[in-house]
Parts: C-alpha cells; structure tokens; sequence
C-alpha cells in the first residue's frame, strides 16, 4: 500500500513536472525536431545499413565536426558551411564506395580521425581567451544541450528539411528497395542509379547534419544504425523492417529526451542508450522467436 | 546423358570452316539459314539488337576487343567462354549498364531497355536481405511502368502469374535469406520475367543448382523461349545444354571470337578438339575426362 502511494506521488510528480516543462516553446520544440530527425535517421537506415554502408555515416559525421570547427573560427553561422562540405564528402565517399570495399574502409577512418583531429586543432588554436572550450566541444561531439536552445528558426528549418527526406523515402520506397537489394538489377530495369545514389548521399549528408544537433557528431550515428538493427532482429519483410524501424527510432527518441528533461542526464546519450536497451529488447525478442519456432516444427 | 555431335547434319557447302572475324560468321550464318529454314523458321523474327565492333575495358586493361554480332527475335542465344573472358562484361554493356570504348550497340525493332528482364550472376546479389519473396519478385515491375511513384494491382498480377510459373507461390510471404540457394535462384528469374516482356538476359542461371532443377530450369527458359516467344539470352557453362538448346553462339575466347548458329558451333568446336590446340582446346573439352570415370555402383 506504501509503496503504491509513493508510486503515485512520483507519478504525479512526474506528470506536472512534464506538463510544467512543456508549457516552455523551446521544450516543444526539441520534441517536434527530434521525433523529425529520429524518423529521417531511421528511414534513411535502413538503407545504410543494408547496403553496408553503416562506416560512411559514422565518417561523415566525422566529418561535419570539422567542418563545424572551421565555420566557429571562420565565423560562419548555423549550417551554411557544414552543410555543403559534408554533402560533397557524402557524394566522395558513396562514389567511391564500389569495389574496393578495404581500402575504403581504411579510408573512412583516416577521413574520420583526420576530421576530428584537425577540427580540435583549430578550435583550440583559434581560441586561447576563452575558459569553455571544452564544454563547446563536448556540446558539438555530444550535444549535450544544444537541442533544448533552438531558435523558431532553426526548427523551421530542420522540418523543411526532415520533411522533404520524408516525403523522398515514401515516394521513392518501391525504387530505394530495389537500389538496396540488387543496384545491377535496378540500373538493368531502367532506374536511374547514378542519381539516386546521389540523393541518398545528400541526404545522409542532411540527416547526419541537422542529427548532430540532437545527439552531437560522435552519437548521431547511433542513431542511424540502431534502430534499423533492432528492426532486423525481429522482422522478415523490407516494408515491416522500414515501418518498425521508424517506430522505434521515434519512439526512443521521445523516451529518451523525457528522460534527459526529467533527470537533466544529457540528450544524445539518453537516446542512445534507450536506443541499446531497444535493441537489446528486439534481440531477446528474436531469440525467442527462432525458440519458439524450432519447437513448434 | 553423352552428347552426340550432330556435325553430319550440316549440308556440304556450309562445311567451309566459319570465320572468326564476325562479319565472316555472319555471312556463312545467312547460308545456313537458308539451307535450315524448315528448321529456323519459328525463329526468324526482326533484327532486335545490333552490336557493331564494340570493345570494353576496365580501367585500361582490355575485355571485349572489336566485337559484332546481332540478335533477332526469338532467338536462344547463349554466350559461352571461359572465367574472365568477359561474358558478364558483355552482358552489362547491353544493359547498358557499362558504356563500351568504342562501337555502338543498337537497339532495334522499338525494344526498349525496359522490355528486357535481368538475371545476375548468382554472387552478386545479398544473400542475408531481409525480405519477402513477394517484395523480391514484385521489385522487377518498377522499371515497366515508371510512370508513378507506387505499383499497381496490375503488378501483383503478373508477379503472381510468375510466381506461379516457378513454383514458389507457397513460398510468396516466406522471408528471401531462409531460403536455399536454389529457391532463391527462382525467385530472382521470376523477378527477371517480371521485367521481361521481350527479352530474357540470364547470367549463368543454374549456378548451385543439382542437375534436376538445373533441367527444370533450362526446360522452363526453354518454354518461355518457345511458347512466349521471349529472346533468350544466356550466359552459360554448361556446354551440353547449349549445345541442345540454343539456336545461336558466341563464344569469347581471348582473342578469338566466334559466333553463329549452333550446328557451326559444333563443327567450330569438333576442330579445335581434333587439332588439340593444347589449353586452346575449346573450351567445355572436358567431357572425355567427365564421362571417362568409373562407376563405383
Ligand atoms: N568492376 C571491375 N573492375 C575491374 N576489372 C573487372 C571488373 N569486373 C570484371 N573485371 C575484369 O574483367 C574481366 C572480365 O570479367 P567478367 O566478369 O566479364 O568475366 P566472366 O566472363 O563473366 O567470367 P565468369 O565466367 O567467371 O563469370 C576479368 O578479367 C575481370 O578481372
Ligand atoms: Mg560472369
């Protein structure tokens, strides 16, 4: 009887707590934009992830650290910089990502620790006055509380954005599946190849970007492969895989900036760790499943 | 089952030994026709693919040297030659998948890159993709009506009608990776028919196949071919069905090309035997030593 009380003051707490929080606009708007990019990042994949291209995301984030390092010392605001820089990398690395499957996988993590490194360098050349550069750099590697200082323009844009690689996902699913399953196959029965792949680069490039304001550069692939994975464990078809996936990804998103709201923990690593525990749950699930049945036949 | 050569059906004054050089081949070819019309006649159709003095290259380093041959309506042509001769390369420029250096390829008769249907070479395709066979078989249909973004009922129709045609209906929902290497052969020729409306590339189709659904499979091809009147190309090493089934080769040999109808292939190929050119020996002279063993029975 006790315990039930003290459960239902916490809940209580809990719930006014929440309500209190979300009557602040900024609160609304971290939500908005990370359900927005916990959708595009699982959309997009299941397309990565498949065609083994997991690497190429975690590099260009990489990458988009630098990028964002060199536009805080140019003085560049928000994505102008970052944006195109890691768009052009995007096209690089997928061009190229054909044949030579080792050298490109040496290549990406040159390109990564390369990035990372020259990224800090400068920060830290360029800025001897100030006393918070490490907090700076650990917002943009982790992004610890960037999502909650967004401006009414920022989530203008990230839903531009998040809408249009939306809308590409589902008017292109029937072409994306057949690019991801078999390119040969797809280029052989008319579809443009050479195009979509520059899409997909673009729009890694756009994902991984406007992702790293919620979950930082070192994080945001995370956020790419887990749920896609945790998806596989259970799931047979493309389409249940693309639709769980997307549950999933949304739903620990929100769990996980609930979470980080409620216990001031940071954002990007409340969400991955939601993200892990899903995973681990869908893994479990799909042991069990192959238990049950291998007894039933 | 022991081949017999059938060189002694072909009249005395096609015994002239075909040229290499493709024009020559053609020549003689148009003899033959003549003397074999009762026999060619449900094969005579249009020209439908044109291919004139084309070579293909990799990155500088030389494939397909100078090569013309043409294709006609209802043919069953199978390309033959050994491993890195550049059969799959060849395929690929018809698709148009690879640009050849120089020479053209035509497609004539109003075919279109569309009406041809495509299946790749068995490595190539993921074999751990989560996927139903019906998504599998369903994505053959995007190139043919390319004009909205979704598929229609139409397109489940025929990717049923094909599904039926290779047994596999029962095995519609079941997921692509559990299934064996041969049933996943199927399901991707029953994609390759759903794209095919008049033309049929195959890329060595009965790779892992145990010899009853490697016949299955060549009696199927060979249906499509008679009964649809669907132009069969086939890349194959399996040199007995070839010579039982096809109406026209080209063989890719290093520098030696030949091409024309299979009664001249096996004249082509009972000289080279008797010449023991050493490892020039046509390629497919291992059926002595297939044949020569014992019994242990
Ligand atoms: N993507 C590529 N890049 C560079 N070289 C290639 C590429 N693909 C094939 N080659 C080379 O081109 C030659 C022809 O290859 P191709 O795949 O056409 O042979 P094939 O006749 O299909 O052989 P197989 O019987 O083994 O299928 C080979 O020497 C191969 O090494
Ligand atoms: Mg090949």
């Amino acid at each position: 009887m006790n315990n039930l009380f003290i459960f239902l003051t916490v809940k209580q707490n809990v719930f006014s707590k929440l309500s209190e929080y979300f009557s602040f606009s900024f609160v609304r708007y971290a939500f908005i934009v990370a359900i927005l990019i916990s959708l595009c990042s699982a959309l997009l994949g299941v397309s990565l992830v498949l065609k083994r291209y997991s690497m190429i995301g975690d590099g260009l984030s990489h990458v988009a650290f630098g990028a964002g390092a060199v536009s805080a010392v140019v003085g560049v605001a928000g994505m102008t910089l970052t944006l195109p820089v890691t768009v052009v990398t995007a096209i690089f690395l997928l061009k190229s990502g054909g044949r030579k499957k080792i050298m490109g996988d040496a290549a990406i993590a040159m390109l990564s620790a390369g990035a990372l490194a020259m990224g800090y360098l400068l920060l830290n050349i360029t800025n001897t006055s100030s006393s918070n550069l490490s907090g700076d750099v650990c917002t943009s590697l982790f992004g610890s509380t960037s999502i909650l200082t967004l401006s009414r323009s920022d989530v203008n844009l990230c839903f531009v954005l998040c809408a249009a690689v939306i809308l590409f996902f589902v008017l292109c699913y029937n072409r994306m599946f057949s690019l991801t399953f078999d390119e040969r196959f797809a280029g052989a029965t008319g579809i443009n190849v050479g195009l979509y792949n520059l899409l997909t680069a673009i729009i890694t490039a756009t994902v991984i970007v406007v992702g790293m304001k919620l979950a930082g550069a070192l994080l945001i692939s995370a956020l790419i492969i887990f749920p896609p994975m945790a998806a596989m464990r259970i799931c047979k078809s493309y389409r249940s895989v693309i639709l769980t996936s997307a549950l999933i990804s949304v739903f620990c998103a929100f769990t996980g900036l609930i979470l980080a709201v409620l216990y001031e923990t940071p954002v990007g690593a409340s969400i991955v760790c939601v993200n892990l525990c899903a995973l681990i749950f869908f893994s479990l699930l799909g042991f069990l499943k192959k238990k049950i049945r291998n007894t039933e036949i | 089952m022991p081949f017999v050569f059938k060189s002694k059906k072909i009249s005395a004054d096609t015994e002239k030994e075909t040229k290499i050089h493709p024009a020559g081949a053609w020549k003689n070819y148009s003899k033959v026709r003549r003397i074999n019309a009762e026999q060619c006649r449900n094969q005579i159709g249009n020209k439908i693919i044109d291919v004139e003095n084309i070579s293909l290259s990799y990155e500088n380093k030389a494939v397909v040297n100078n090569l013309s041959f043409q294709v006609y309506q209802g043919d069953y042509f199978c390309i033959v030659g050994e491993n890195g001769s550049g059969k799959t390369t060849l395929l690929d420029a018809l698709l148009g998948l690879k640009k050849p250096d120089c020479g053209k390829i035509d497609l004539l008769d109003s075919l279109k890159r569309n009406d041809i249907g495509f299946l790749p070479q068995h490595t190539e395709v993921q074999r751990d993709f989560p996927a139903t066979v019906f998504e599998i078989v369903m994505s053959g249909c995007i190139g043919r009506h390319s004009k909205g973004p979704f598929l229609s009922k139409n397109d489940r129709q025929t990717a049923f009608t094909n599904m039926e045609k290779l047994g596999i209906t029962s095995l519609s929902s079941r997921s692509y990776r559990e299934l064996s290497g041969g049933q996943q052969q199927r399901v991707l020729l029953a994609r390759a028919l759903c794209s095919a409306t008049r033309v049929l590339m195959l890329d060595e189709p009965v790779t892992g196949l145990d010899p009853k659904a490697a016949s299955d499979m060549y009696s199927l091809v060979h249906d499509i071919n008679k009964k649809e009147g669907i132009t069969i190309i086939m890349i194959s090493h399996d040199i007995s069905s070839v010579l039982k089934y096809a109406s026209h080769v080209l063989c890719l040999d290093r520098s030696k090309y030949f091409f024309g109808p299979v009664e001249n292939f096996i004249k082509y190929r009972d000289k080279a035997c008797e010449k023991q050119y050493g490892d020039d020996a046509l390629y497919g002279n291992s059926d002595a030593y297939k044949f020569g063993g014992t019994d242990i029975n």
